[in-house]
């Protein structure tokens, strides 16, 4: 079919109606002011601060809480992986890292010490004119050694203030690292990337689970004779994910029992959920701004099995 | 298509008179993207703008083109369909388990009546004219399956032509 034929299938497009032009543009009017209205008395700010602070202190014991309850039940653990940053003027967004780690894809794994994954992890290319370019978790990005940080518009906070700031050390491992952050190298792979994920093997979680990838891109869960198939993408931005859904158990009376409770656990997350197999294989979620992971026991933190 | 702008957005005057120029080019891109849904249209365009405002009041944003406006709108609409996919596979899986064949491709009459994913795949690529690894990145799947997606979609649209003709 040629592409003008699907220009012609395509249409013209709709146009706007008067009503929501005027419309949408009065919002914008209002949005505008919003901003400015709320600029408020210096009185009036002291208190928003300290507002600010009480609401900050309690979300953090929110999220404390949170982690806490996640660490006693074994269910779910939560950090907040977007929350502002505080971190120190930038000397060079590149000192310190080795030669080799030049023209690179790097993923930032960990902020903080906690695990930052998902199809929006950020990432990192230092170049050798001392600019660093990549991915925020919501945009493109790059920074500047003269302290210059193009960052993304319409995003949340990110990491990308994490980012800008070295000084970077690194391991024999291919991992470097900051105060803040800890990444790992991938391939760059401008065309497609070749998925990581042995398609010959098995990974088996514990024994409450079995992932079979087929050369088809499905995975399959067994448990019991009873098979689950969900469908898989993967992310090319940010190094080989593979995310797939819990939305549909199988009615099979076969599934073992703790298999099926761990299913619904991520089932009622609700969340698009990613399986990484590096550096140790497991499986991640991202609900709104939060990023969580279903807590294995240690016996069940996933192993490689020939399959 | 991309030839207005770029806009300063620096103050209010500035930032209605890049809507007033932009909004139809702007509608009409969306519009394609949702299959001439007018409400989620709406929905989509009036997202882009005001999440414009917030960034060019926050002064995050001092210039905007088309692309800015045009990637908000494919970013925001991708977003969407991610979240409506789980029902899709949901009830995708309730059509394929049985035998493992997939169900019959259902009849479309144009790009408006394929599904999200296929729709959005194909505007990407012969009307934004990304590439097919670019359409992937965008869509966050393999090559290999952009080019099913795509493949799936340009059949449904073939088959309908040949019932019309």
């Amino acid at each position: 079919m040629p592409d003008t034929e699907i220009e012609r299938m395509a249409g013209d497009g709709l146009e706007p109606t008067p009503t929501f032009v005027a419309s949408l543009r009065e919002q914008m009017r209002g949005e505008w002011h919003l901003g400015s209205d709320v600029v408020a008395p210096p009185r009036l700010r002291q208190w928003r601060g300290v507002a600010g602070l009480v609401a900050a202190a309690a979300a953090i014991v929110g999220i404390g809480l949170l982690t806490q309850r996640g660490a006693d039940t074994g269910s779910i653990v939560g950090v907040d992986s977007t929350a502002p940053t505080t971190s120190p003027p930038a000397t060079s967004p590149t000192e310190g890292l080795p030669d080799s780690a030049f023209e690179q894809l790097w993923v930032i794994t960990s902020v903080d010490g906690v695990a930052v994954v998902g199809s929006d992890m950020p990432t990192f290319t230092p170049h050798g004119d001392g600019t660093v370019t990549g991915w925020d978790g919501c945009n493109q990005y790059q920074l500047t050694p003269e302290g210059g940080e193009s960052t993304t518009a319409g995003c949340p906070a990110g990491v990308t203030s994490v980012v800008a700031r070295g000084p970077f050390v690194s391991d024999s491992l291919g991992v470097v690292r900051t105060d803040r952050f800890t990444a790992m190298r991938f391939e760059r792979a401008p065309d497609e990337p070749a998925p990581a994920y042995r398609l010959d093997r098995q990974y088996v979680f514990g024994d409450v689970g079995r992932f079979a990838l087929t050369a088809g891109g499905f995975v399959s869960v067994e448990s019991a004779g009873c098979e689950m198939a969900v469908e898989v993408g993967w992310s090319i931005a940010n190094g080989n994910f593979m995310t797939f859904l819990f939305d549909s158990i199988p009615d099979c009376s076969q599934l073992a029992p703790p298999f099926l409770a761990w299913l619904t656990q991520m089932r009622d997350v609700g969340s698009t959920y990613v399986f990484r197999d590096s550096p140790s294989p497991a499986m991640w979620t991202r609900v709104g701004d939060r990023v969580t992971r279903l807590a294995f026991a240690p016996e069940a933190i996933a192993t490689e099995t020939t399959g | 298509m991309m030839d207005l702008g770029p806009w300063t957005v620096t103050d209010e005057v500035s930032l209605v008179a890049c809507y007033d120029q932009s909004v139809a080019h702007v509608y009409r891109y969306a519009s394609r993207l949702t299959g001439n849904d007018r409400a989620r249209t709406d929905d989509l365009v009036q997202d882009v703008y005001l999440g414009l405002v917030r960034v060019a009041r926050d002064g995050t944003l001092h210039t905007v083109g088309m692309g800015w406006l045009y990637t908000a709108v494919r970013h925001r609409f991708l977003d969407g369909i991610r979240g409506a996919a789980r029902e899709e596979r949901r009830l995708h899986l309730v059509q394929t388990l049985p035998n493992g064949q997939p169900s019959e491709v259902p009849e479309v009459r144009g790009l408006a009546d394929l599904p999200d994913r296929e729709r959005a795949a194909m505007v990407l690529r012969y009307l934004d004219d990304l590439s097919v690894p670019e359409v992937a990145a965008e869509l966050r799947l393999t090559v290999h399956a952009t080019e099913s997606l795509l493949a799936r979609a340009r059949r449904r649209m073939r088959a309908q032509e040949v019932r019309d003709a």
